[in-house]
């Protein structure tokens, strides 16, 4: 699941960020809602993590101009303000849900399950299947023809990326930013040395992970990836 | 006197529903980080940078408790009988202060050279705590600097900019969009008040986006 966490507070922001990561979640962060408007575009993201106290705008004004505009991604507001007046402004510029700081992290993930499952996205399927391979997103247990395999975490995430994005090619800055959580410099070769890893390990099935010439990588079972 | 009572008890909420809100930023990130680590084994490297990241946190609400014991001492707001400060040894103090950090410059010059009637740690006390709030509403990484401007009338004003792209709004706005000044985020309500013990008054100003933050002293002839 992609989720664009908007929050100006660094150490708030980095936690979120940690925490969704370990999580499998991919993840974007941005600190204020200009940034947050320009990369909030239809179909880009699963769900928004959006702070109401921003440094140029507030999460009210944020929220209402993305729907405005469309963009009917599932939103969360977090915000340290838990008053009715604020609860009630936030569902009526259409956040799907408020949680207040300090929060359970176990809630926050209740919750975002909670307002995806409106969206009935894919990515939300505990059981994510490919061809011969099935990846349990909560178990994170990955087996190939029903016999279970062991990952490393790298291994499991690059596999969980590719797999989310079955059939489409998948660059190498795009692998480096959600399997790495880094810039693509200098990273490249790491990358392919450890698709070589999981081709590998998936045996037969690892030539279902094609090289996209001058791209990077996709998970596909035709000739061409689409 | 209702309307009088009315109005104090709005400001109650309002100061305490801002000082809530200040608190539960470090609170939410030291109680985030616990329940993070956690919730599975990590190395040791790993729990030194949580520890780390909660200590620095906890720093966050132990100035935020001694933001607030100034804020509620009544001698904060009054100006103690003959007490005068320098104000080029206040800036020259601070300047020390930040002597670590390229972001932060503050200028000595001779429109300094002034005596101010204060109590000269309440008035750093004051002077730091806007450039805190400075540094943090920010935009960009740019350069917060305090320099002097000699007013016609004598006074001394010290303008705080954030050079080159000035302030983020939001976080000064209640402040500028307030007529007695008093609103705003708890920092700068206590540098207001430390001020005003220092017979001076900080003063922003909001306008299309854009941020002017300064503070006005009366030296003494």
């Amino acid at each position: 699941m992609r989720v664009l966490v908007v929050e100006d507070e660094a150490g708030t922001r980095g936690l979120l960020e940690r925490a969704l990561r370990e999580e499998l979640f991919h993840v974007e962060g941005v600190a204020d809602a200009a940034a947050a408007e320009s990369c909030a575009v239809p179909g880009r993201f699963d769900a928004i993590i959006l702070d109401v106290m921003l440094p140029d705008r507030d999460g009210f004004s944020v929220c209402r101009r993305l729907r405005t505009r469309g963009v009917d991604t599932p939103i969360l507001l977090l915000t340290g303000r838990n008053g009715l007046a604020d609860r009630v402004r936030g569902l009526d510029v259409g956040a799907d849900d408020y949680l207040a700081k300090p929060f359970a992290f176990e809630e926050l993930l209740a919750r975002l399950r909670a307002v995806t499952r409106r969206g009935r996205s894919r990515h939300l399927q505990s059981l994510l299947s490919y061809g011969p391979i099935e990846l349990d997103q909560q178990s994170r247990r990955v087996t190939v023809d029903s016999q279970p395999m062991i990952l490393s975490n790298t291994e499991f995430r690059l596999l969980h990326y590719l797999m989310l994005h079955a059939e489409t090619p998948v660059s190498r800055d795009e692998l480096a930013l959600h399997v790495w959580d880094a810039g693509a410099g200098g990273r490249s070769n790491v990358i392919d040395v450890y698709i070589s890893y999981l081709r590998r390990l998936l045996g037969p099935a690892g030539s279902l992970i094609r090289t996209v010439r001058g791209s990077g990588y996709a998970l596909s079972a035709g000739r061409r990836p689409v | 006197m209702s309307r009088s009572r009315d109005t104090t008890e709005a400001d109650l909420q309002g100061f305490a529903a801002a000082v809530a809100h200040e608190i539960r930023t470090p609170l939410s990130a030291v109680a985030g980080e616990l329940e993070l680590a956690l919730r599975r084994d990590r190395s040791p490297e790993e729990y030194r940078e949580v520890l780390r990241r909660i200590a620095a946190g906890v720093d966050e609400l132990v100035q935020i408790s001694g933001d607030l014991a100034l804020f509620g001492d009544p001698a904060s707001r009054s100006i103690p009988e003959a007490a005068v400060a320098p104000l080029d040894g206040v800036l020259v103090r601070i300047r020390e202060r930040y002597s670590k950090r390229d972001d932060v410059e503050i200028a000595v010059d001779p429109s300094t050279a002034v005596r101010v009637a204060a109590e000269e740690d309440r008035l750093l006390r004051a002077l730091v705590l806007i450039i805190e709030h400075a540094l943090r509403h920010r935009k960009g990484a740019g350069v917060v600097s305090l320099r002097a401007v000699p007013l016609a009338d004598h006074r001394v004003r010290l303008l705080v900019e954030a050079l080159p792209s000035g302030f983020w709004p939001q976080a000064w706005k209640a402040l500028a969009d307030s007529p007695d000044g008093v609103a705003g985020p708890l920092r700068l309500r206590t540098a207001q008040r430390l001020l005003e013990g220092a017979g001076g008054r900080l003063h922003v100003a909001h306008d299309l986006g854009t941020v002017e933050v300064r503070v006005d002293l009366d030296p003494i002839s």
